[in-house]
């Protein structure tokens, strides 16, 4: 099965998090930023500054869910497409907020219906496991 | 207009224009996804479980590890 690993990234003091480095694409524009793999979210999300050095317009993408918490406020629905190691060019759904109060995160839809996670803080390593698509299974 | 008359139009173009072209169709494919993203998530309300946005890795560049390819 076709794998990528990627080393837990040190924050401060003893902690360290599941985070991988990927590139967000909207047409020929990318951003390189670090995403949080995220199974405490249920959605993708870009902040509102990455969104915009993807040239994305707020006034014309469409609108988005409702975010609950510290992070509610205005948010639209975006398409992009995701590079993360050596998966290129993965379309998913992200929620775009109006904020920067979090940073890009990797949820549950989209990201993890498209990738097996292994976890092994142990080792201070995680790898992502590209699920089949439908088509080549059928 | 079908695809093959499409085609054909394309190859009065430019290698400067084909590439705008590119870049406009893959967003217009974008646009078009998250259309249909934003049917799915209409009316719901979601919750992130996320922490603070300063706990950020401290290494500013990528760290790859085996089976990786930039």
């Amino acid at each position: 099965m076709n794998y990528v690993k990627f080393p837990y990234q040190p924050i401060k003091d003893d902690l360290f998090m599941p985070y991988a480095w990927v590139r967000l694409s909207f047409g020929n524009t990318f951003w390189d930023e670090w995403a949080l793999v995220d199974s405490g979210a249920e959605i993708n999300v870009i902040p509102f500054s990455v969104g915009v050095k993807l040239g994305l317009d707020w006034n014309t993408s469409e609108d988005g869910p409702t975010i609950g918490g510290s992070a509610s406020g205005a948010t639209k629905t975006v398409e992009l497409t995701v590079t993360i190691g050596s998966f290129t060019n993965v379309s998913m759904s992200f929620c775009w907020l109006s904020h920067d109060n979090v940073r890009v995160l990797l949820g549950e839809q989209d990201f993890f219906e498209n990738f097996a996670v292994y976890f092994d803080l142990q080792n201070k390593e995680f790898a992502l496991f590209q699920y089949a698509k439908k088509q080549d299974v059928e | 207009m079908s695809v093959m008359q499409m085609v054909e139009s394309v190859r009065e173009l430019s290698i400067a224009e084909i590439e705008q072209l590119q870049d406009a169709l893959e967003k217009e494919r974008l646009m078009q996804l998250s259309k249909i993203a934003a049917k799915r998530w209409a009316g719901k309300t979601f919750e992130l479980c996320f922490p603070s946005s300063k706990d950020v890795p401290v290494h500013p560049f990528q760290v790859f590890l085996e089976n990786q390819k930039p």
